[in-house]
Parts: structure tokens; sequence; C-alpha cells
């Protein structure tokens, strides 16, 4: 017998292969218009620069599109190579967990670039909003809680894209609804999130909030895969 | 290696219409087989089914001996060609051939890049630059190099032009000889390429209308062209699918085994008997159900 070439870890590495180079490409474009801004900002707007600011949100945000389109162009693709819809599923769930890893690399390193460049050329841009370097455990919370901002938004997006996928728009519109309520929630547990709706009223203790984040993040894989088990592809 | 198909009480619904109506059949391996049917008949529903793009939910499909449903072994083994839209697909040719080294055990690469220099593709193109015929024909190269045990053509000649679309079918015949599968072939193009098919299978609003090797078809289907009334008389009790008349001579199509001693009777009645394509059978048959 043969062996099974789709296997999930295969898709695993074929996925995260080819995400690594659009979030190269995407870093690399936001990085050149970063500099471009700060190069022509004054005033007290050039002291923006620090870990969460940098990315704008657009990093976070990048993920979910990325989620969205793992099912419209990745499972698709993948389907018609004769891959099993659970092989792409765990192979995209790991793709999605190394990715979110990677990107907040990339992203802390990018920072510290920023950093030494900007004591270099003299710019002001001691204004962090998160203190990630004065202690190592200080930067484990914000290094852990970027990763997990990135992996909800991409399994929101993976959602909201199944669910079109799936059910159609009808359902596609709610999943959006929902998407809205989880990223609000996503707000109180993650500090370091933009999109918060609720972060000055309601602030909860990381010993409370990791754990809530867990249980989210199991919450979008189960649904996710309860979305693709036996979808259909369509042609 | 190739792959048996057996489909038991398939039915499929979408929402009140029976796309599929309760499906019987099956299909030998290492065959070639027509998957026949007007347009909207049900073809590429079934085919969808086969190739696992749907979970069945009324009925059962066995391949290879095992549900191909979520079947690692029979996803990696089944391939499914059909028109696709090439409008988003930016990747360059030769990483399209190369890349299906990941997924197919059995690709010939060196196969492929023959194909397609032979069907005229431009390899420093991106898919999205190639014309329709061209991309299908790219499909087709692929299809025919991944030597899936099981491979499935749905219409996937659309856009090629006749000298492409007659190497395709020579590289079909060829390739049985070389490295036999199970290949089913949905088309409503019968005349240019009942040749290939080993079997038939006609579909008609969703049910199966006949199944048969193209040996017994041919021998099923028979013209019969004489004086109106010798041929009235004669075919009486046949079933006659299709009539035309000039003048006092009628010629009729006639579907059924025509015996020996009918055959010497319509000799000495100085009737004229030919035999009939699968696309005229075809033809008539599916007009047939429809008067009915």
């Amino acid at each position: 017998m043969n062996p099974i070439i789709l296997s999930s870890k295969k898709i695993a590495g074929l996925l995260f292969k080819e995400q690594v180079k659009w979030t190269i490409w995407f870093l690399s474009f936001m990085f050149v218009i970063y500099i471009v801004v700060v190069s022509f900002a004054s005033g007290p707007h050039s002291s923006f620069i620090d870990l969460a600011n940098f990315s704008n949100g657009s990093s976070a945000i990048y993920m979910l599109v990325i989620g969205i389109l793992t099912t419209s162009t990745f499972f698709y693709y993948y389907m018609q190579q004769g891959a099993a819809r659970k092989n792409f599923f765990f192979g995209a769930a790991l793709t999605s967990v190394l990715l979110a890893v990677v990107i907040t690399i990339m992203l802390i390193l990018l920072t510290f670039i920023l950093e030494f460049a900007a004591g270099w050329t003299g710019w002001n841009i001691h204004g962090q909003e998160f203190d990630f370097t004065s202690s190592i455990s200080e930067f484990i919370y914000i290094f852990v809680s970027f990763i997990i901002m990135h992996l909800i938004y991409f399994l929101i997006g993976w959602m909201i894209g199944l669910t079109f996928y799936r059910l159609g728009w009808l359902y596609g519109l709610l999943s959006i609804a929902c998407s809205i309520l989880l990223l609000a929630i996503t707000g109180i547990l993650i500090e370091v999130t933009h999109f918060s709706f609720f972060t000055n009223m309601i602030h909860l203790p990381a010993f409370i909030a990791f754990p809530l984040n867990i249980v989210l993040i199991i919450l979008l894989f189960g649904v996710n895969y309860r979305l693709i088990k036996d979808v259909t592809v369509k042609i | 290696m190739s792959y048996s198909i057996e489909v038991n009480g398939l039915t499929v619904h979408y929402k009140n219409f029976k796309a599929l109506d309760q499906l019987n059949f099956k299909l030998s391996s290492g065959k070639v087989h027509g998957i026949l049917g007007r347009n909207g008949a049900g073809k590429t529903t079934l085919l969808t089914y086969l190739a696992s793009f749907h979970k069945a939910k009324h009925g059962t499909i066995v391949i290879d001996g095992e549900d191909p449903f979520e079947n690692e072994r029979i996803l990696q083994g089944t391939s499914f060609i059909y028109e696709k839209d090439n409008t988003y697909d930016y990747d360059k040719i030769d990483k399209i051939i190369k890349r299906m080294l990941y997924f197919r055990p059995y690709f010939d690469e060196a196969y492929a890049r023959e194909l397609v220099k032979r069907f005229k593709i431009p390899t420093n193109k991106s898919a999205d630059q190639l014309s329709k015929g061209q991309y299908s024909a790219l499909q087709v190269a692929i299809g025919l190099a991944s030597r899936t045990p099981l491979t499935i053509f749905d219409e996937a000649y659309l856009g090629m032009d006749a000298p492409a679309r007659e190497l395709f079918y020579k590289e079909i015949l060829l390739e049985q000889e070389r490295h036999p599968r199970t290949i089913l072939f949905s088309t409503h193009l019968v005349s240019e390429m009942e040749y290939l098919f080993d079997e038939v299978l006609i579909i008609d609003n969703g049910k199966v209308l006949l199944q048969e090797t193209s040996e017994q078809l041919l021998e099923k289907g028979f013209s019969i062209t004489g004086a109106k009334e010798d041929v009235e008389a004669f075919t009486k009790t046949l079933e006659v699918i299709y009539e035309e008349m000039l003048g006092g001579t009628k010629s009729v199509m006639v579907y059924g085994t025509l015996p020996k001693q009918e055959q010497r009777e319509a000799v000495e009645l100085d009737l004229e008997i030919g035999s009939l394509s699968i696309n005229n059978l075809f033809i008539h048959l599916t007009k047939e159900e429809e008067r009915t």
C-alpha cells in the first residue's frame, strides 16, 4: 500500500511554507509603510512606536484575512488534490498555531530593529504602550498575549470563511455578527488587542484571562471542525 | 492499479428537486466508462459524489471495497478533472506540474511535461494567462499524468480545439494500455468519443436509463429501411425509438436484439438492416424518455 501523501503533517508543512511567504510579504510592506510614515511625521505623533502600535492591529487583521482565505483558497485547492477533510483541518490547525507564533516573533524582531534604528538615528520612539523589555516575565506575558490574539483572529476568520462556504450568505453574515461579539470578548481577555470595547470597564487578571482564552480557542477549533468535517466541496 | 465502483440506492435532493433517484450500478475496474446524459441529467452530481466532494446521505457508494468519503487511500487515488476558472490561478505552469509530485503517488512528471508540450501550452506563462482551451488541456494533462486508479473527466475538454481533443482521446487509449485504470468520462459529445468507451452508463432525469458494454449496446441498436408497409409490419412488435419517411421509403431505428430468424425474414422482405452508433442510441433513447 502506498503511504498517504497528504497527511495532516504534510498539509501543515505545505500550508505553513506558503503562509509564511505571504506573511513575510505582508510584514515587509508594513515595515516600509511604517518607516515612510515615521519619517514624515513630526511632533508628538512621531513617538508612537511600540510593539502593538507598530502593526497598529494590522497583524491581527492579516490573520483574520488568512483565516477567511483558508477555506476559499487553501481548502478548495487541497480537496482537489485528494486530501481528506480531517487531514486538512488538523494541518490547517497546526499551521494556524505556528503562524501565530512566527508572526509574533517577526513583529518583536522588527520592533527591536526599529528601536535600535531609532536610537541610531535619534528618533523619539520611547512611547511604548506595552512594557516588554523591562523583565523576562513581562516579555513572556506580552509574547504569549500576542500569540493568543493572532491565533484567535485567525480562528475567527476561518469560522467566517467556513460559514459562508458551507451555509451561504445569511448564516455567513450571522457569523460576522457572532465574530464581533467574540472580538469584544477577546478585547476583554487580551490587553494588547486593538479591538476592544470594554477594556476600560473590565480588567481581568491574567490567571483568569489566560484560561478563558484557551477555552475560547478550543471552542473555535471545535466549531470549525464541526463546519468542515462533512462540508460539500463546491465546484 | 484501478478501482471498481458500486453504487446502491443513491438519491440526492436539492430542496424539492430530485437530482439523483435511487441510482444502482456497478462499474468494473480498469475500464473506460462513458457516463452519458443530457444537460441536467445528473452526471456532474453523480461524479461529485463519486469524488467524495459530497457525503452521500441516502444510499451507499463503495469504491475499491470501501466507503470513499474521508477515506485517505481512496481520495488519494481519485482525480476529478472538471472545467475550472483560471482567473485567480497565478501559479506558473512549471510550478503547477512540479507541485503534483507532493499530491499524487503515481504522478509522472516527464509525461506531464511531454503532454503540455504536445498540447502547445506555454510553460513560461502563469495559469491565469492561458486561454480557456489551454487551461482545460493543462487539467487534462495533469489528470492523465497523475495515473490515479480512478480518474474522472467531467466534460474536461471544454474549450479545447479539435486537434487537442483528438490528442486527448488518443492518449487515453495509449495510457489504458500502459497503465490501466478506471476512467469515468462524462460527456454529451458522444459521437466523437464513443470509440473510447468500454462500458456505457446513460443517466436520464436522475435515473439509470441503461448500462451496457459498448459491444452489447451496439448489438442492441438497428436501423431498418425499406418499403413503408413492409417496415411497419416488420417492426410492429419491436421497440422503435426513431422513424423517418422519404416518399414510400421508411427508415426506423430499433432498440433491442434482433434474432437471426428475424434478420432472415427482413432479408426476405428486402429490408436493409444497419447498425446504430452509440450516439444515435443516446440521442433517441433520451428523447424517447422525454416523450413518455
